[in-house]
């Protein structure tokens, strides 16, 4: 079955929703989702969204930019931040409009927090629920404009035809039948992929499908090797614990009982970017300094009064009862880094157009935005509280161009056999016999991929990574299912994410190895220095006849030059 | 870590009409190691006993809904329920009540979500906004706070009598919507959305049965919205 | 379909409220004052009382309204099509008002 859209959205979080609001002005317009709209992972987002609001204390967006810069350890677009922290406010307060239920303060303006690496208070919030209010205001005003939804949907293949974009194919997961998606623009809003590591704060739905979508349609994935790790994920589960604890005051402890922040960045503390921070943590366990010698150290937020952290984080008290038995009001909160962000992702312009190679030629009729995304406003780190006004920003960018776009796109012709091929190629999939189990695959990936392709890296076990990798590969096509029906097979889903996840790991492990330096979340203990002269560029990595081959693109700066990175 | 195991039962209810038209339970037996969840047993009996058990989840971390099912009787979400807290070595899971089943633990939803849609589920202003936010004090932002902490699981609908009786109830989480929208300052549709749930399939169908407060994963009081929305609807037609 | 609903459900917890204060005075008037003792002139004595003629005019007509109120809300409960509805509502009113008159009957020409 064909279906016609003018727009066809993937992905249901907060960057296809915002996307999904602006473009059904100019056409008819649905969103494809893997999960319902109001399950997808934007929701966990706890601590805040950033915008130069100044409800707190003086800022400005210059200001705001500056911090996402020298977050980013320079690697991001400055073209990129300054539209983005430009419309920061506005975007707020047109969520706001919308009905999002910040926070507020006692003159009832949005009230703003500390955060991470942002030198102002200027995390907007709502509780320790922020992404969790704004996805379901969005999921409300796609109601009120009627927006067409396909939910429980899982994208498998992108149609191109010469080089044009006509649509993708989907497979409906409840009844197993797959469709075709044709439109006249395609925008992707696929989330990251932090399962591929086995602590993770992602959902079981992070899997990258987008991105492995996009690799396999023979287009490029940008600075791929740039992996954000969350500096609190509870112990051992890795589910988050907002920076907000910290933004609100927390401390982080180590055995001694020290808040060795002040060794590792004196001015910040516990307020320094994530990738110093997570480092900083992953060093003490390390050194044996873990609570107990263990693979975990104390985030304390006792001090905060029962008060402020029933009010302002309500959510880390239930769940810190709930997956660590601890009660945060008694006693200190054992924590550990956890995969959290994908800094890197598919290419796109400043308008949210898909690029194909290193000189920047757009795809047409193909967008992108949020995490799935790399425009890149985040470069090799992203500070906490700009995902969200990211995804929110050129969630909508992305909408409005395809609007301005569509009266030049004409309708071509939806390519025969697309839906058959990927029916028969699921259909293979589910018929192979062979003896590798689809679990032991995903554990083994997983948890080497923790292991050698972590906070630390290095030559050595990146390498043996790519060997692992390699192997698994080769498993996968002997991994059999032992469902073999059509009616909401979720042994077919999970296969299909694994298939992703074997993917791109691929292309961080290969990113890493070739980016012999050390920027924001990359780290190469064997080349522990950032290395301007040779590595200020963004790697771009495609699919070639032999495996992935690797391409390098400029870094736009256009304020702020790059020096040394100190907090 | 302590790394103390026990062994456990888990009788889950089945039901793949394409294979067989009738539902049945199967046991498997499962080493629980501490901390894990039901969610957890789940994912390890799919991975290694049983790959065609059906069921959602995403987050894991109890805040996108996906995974509420029956669990011992009692609606939860099976993400953020320890196993070891259950009582008893057998775990018994079923559906959500009251839902039709697609297969196995999986439910449709789709007459749920359609009901959010029967109580104008978003903010109606007609004065025009200013270039900044819409005031709000901390005391009118604290009046919703519960309700816009729902994460949409359909726990409290699922255990509801009066929804069991008629499917066409609104049920307690499209009530909570409503309230959700009816006590927000900002907004400007209080009357109309107290005429859409002043309804022979609305608010005075609840029969205070208070199920639905104690299925609430998330602590929610859907009971005390509903209570609040009969005062005001009460108010309104004086 | 329009209700007014807020009305009934009020009227409903302030008869059910009345009926509760009136049928404790029931219990104790019949159970607990010399029941086994009485005659039936001392019925009829406190049948023939204007003050009891009243009080059981208010639990009787409470009562009944009530007790159709519940009935109705069962049926809304249960019933979905309007048609079965309407048969519904039309006995349960027909039943309330034949039981309604008996008991006028009853109250008002009861006397010595």
């Amino acid at each position: 079955m064909i279906h016609r859209y003018d727009t066809v959205i993937i992905g249901a979080g907060l960057a296809g929703m915002r996307a999904a609001i602006e473009a059904r002005v100019s056409g008819s317009c649905c969103v494809l989702t893997k999960v319902f709209p109001t399950r997808s992972h934007s929701g966990a987002a706890q601590g805040g969204i950033a915008a130069s609001l100044g409800n707190a204390g003086e800022d400005d967006w210059p200001t705001h930019m500056f911090d996402t810069v020298k977050g980013s350890d320079y690697l991001a677009d400055q073209d990129a931040v300054e539209i983005l922290v430009k419309e920061a406010p506005l975007t707020i307060i047109d969520l706001e409009h919308m009905g999002v239920p910040f926070s507020r303060t006692e003159e009832g303006l949005i009230a703003q927090r500390s955060f991470g690496g942002h030198t102002k208070q200027r995390a907007c919030y709502a509780a320790d629920l922020t992404g969790h209010v704004i996805l379901h205001t969005l999921y409300e005003q796609c109601l009120k404009h009627a927006i067409k939804f396909y939910p429980e949907y899982l994208v498998l293949s992108l149609v191109l035809a010469d080089g044009v974009c006509r649509g993708v194919v989907a497979m409906d997961i409840l009844t197993g039948d797959i469709h075709g998606f044709f439109g006249r623009a395609v925008v992707f809003a696929t989330g990251g992929y932090g399962r591929a590591f086995k602590i993770t704060s992602n959902a079981h739905a992070s899997s990258g499908d987008g991105l492995s979508i996009i690799y396999r349609a023979g287009l490029p994935l940008e600075d791929m090797e740039c992996v954000q790790f969350h500096p609190t994920g509870f112990y051992p589960s890795g589910i988050l614990v907002t920076e907000g604890a910290r933004g609100e005051g927390a401390y982080i402890l180590n055995d001694q009982g020290e808040r060795f922040m002040k060794r590792y960045a004196p001015d910040r503390m516990e307020l320094a970017p994530r990738d110093v921070t997570a480092r900083a943590i992953q060093t003490e366990i390390d050194q044996g300094r873990g609570i107990g010698g263990g693979a975990y150290v104390h985030l304390d937020l006792r001090h905060l009064g029962e008060e402020k952290i029933r009010k302002r984080l309500p959510q880390i008290l239930d769940l810190a009862m709930r997956f660590t038995a601890v009660d945060a009001l008694k006693a200190p909160i054992p924590i550990q880094p956890t995969a959290h962000y994908s800094m890197g992702g598919i290419p796109t312009d400043i308008r949210g157009r898909v690029i194909g190679d290193a000189q920047g030629t757009v795809v047409p009729g193909l967008y992108a935005c949020g995490e799935c995304a790399c425009v890149s406003v985040h470069g090799a780190n992203r500070l906490g509280c700009n995902s969200l006004l990211e995804a929110v920003v050129y969630g909508a960018r992305a909408g409005k161009v395809v609007c301005e776009d569509l009266p030049g796109i004409e309708w071509s012709d939806w390519p025969k056999g697309a839906v058959e091929g990927v029916q028969g190629e699921v259909r293979a999939l589910v018929e192979r016999e062979g003896n590798e189990s689809l679990a032991a695959i995903r554990d083994e990936l997983q948890e080497s991929m923790q292991k050698n392709c972590g906070i630390f890296r290095s030559r050595g076990p990146l390498q043996e990574q790519l060997l692992i990798i390699g192997k698994l590969q080769d498993r996968f096509s002997r991994a059999r299912l032992s469902d073999k029906g059509k009616r909401c097979n979720t042994e077919l889903v999970e296969i299909l994410e694994l298939r992703s996840l074997l993917d791109f790991t691929e292309l961080i492990v290969r990113g890493a190895l070739a980016r012999e330096e050390s920027r924001g979340a990359h780290y190469r203990t064997d080349y522990p220095k950032r290395d301007d002269a040779h590595w200020l560029k963004h790697s771009l990595a495609r699919k070639g006849p032999e495996g992935p081959v690797f391409d390098y693109k400029p870094v736009r700066i256009t304020r702020y030059q790059p020096k040394e990175r100190k907090y | 870590m302590n790394q103390s195991t026990n062994k456990y039962t888990f009788k889950i209810f089945r039901y793949d009409p394409e294979r067989s038209p009738r539902a049945r339970y199967d046991t498997f037996s499962l080493e629980v190691a501490k901390g894990m969840t039901v969610l957890d047993c789940l994912q390890a009996i799919k991975a290694s006993q049983d790959g065609t058990l059906s069921f959602r989840r995403s987050c894991r971390s109890a805040i996108c809904g996906s995974c509420a099912m029956n669990i011992n009787g009692k609606n939860d979400l099976a993400c953020h329920l320890q196993v070891s807290l259950l009582g008893g070595r057998t775990v018994t899971v079923d559906p959500l009540p009251g839902f039709p089943v697609i297969r196995d633990l999986v439910v449709d939803l789709e007459e749920f979500y359609r009901s959010l849609e029967r109580v104008l589920p978003w903010l109606v202003r007609s004065s025009p906004f200013p270039d900044k936010e819409l005031p709000q004090s901390p005391a009118e932002r604290d009046r919703i706070d519960s309700a816009v902490n729902c994460i949409l699981c359909g726990s409290c609908t699922s255990s509801c009598p009066s929804f069991w009786f008629n499917t066409r109830y609104l049920a307690p989480a499209a009530l909570l919507k409503a309230y959700r929208f009816i006590f927000d300052s900002r907004d400007e549709a209080k009357g109309e959305r107290l005429e859409l749930v002043d309804d022979r399939n609305g608010l005075w169908r609840c029969r205070t049965i208070y199920n639905c407060e104690e299925a609430c994963p998330k602590l929610l009081k859907p009971n005390e919205a509903i209570a609040a929305l009969k005062i005001e609807a009460l108010k309104q037609s004086v | 379909m329009k209700t007014t609903g807020s009305w009934w459900w009020l009227l409903q917890r302030l008869s059910g409220a009345v009926l509760l204060v009136l049928i404790m005075a029931h219990f104790v008037v019949m159970h607990y004052m010399g029941f086994e003792k009485r005659l039936y002139a001392d019925v009829l004595a406190r049948l023939s009382n204007p003050l009891w003629k009243t009080f059981d005019l208010i639990f009787l007509s409470l009562g009944l309204s009530h007790g159709g109120y519940g009935l109705w809300g069962i049926v809304g409960d249960y019933c979905r099509s309007d048609s079965a509805r309407i048969i519904a509502l039309i006995a349960i009113v027909t039943a309330g008002l034949f039981l309604f008159s008996l008991g006028l009957v009853t109250v008002l020409t009861f006397h010595s």
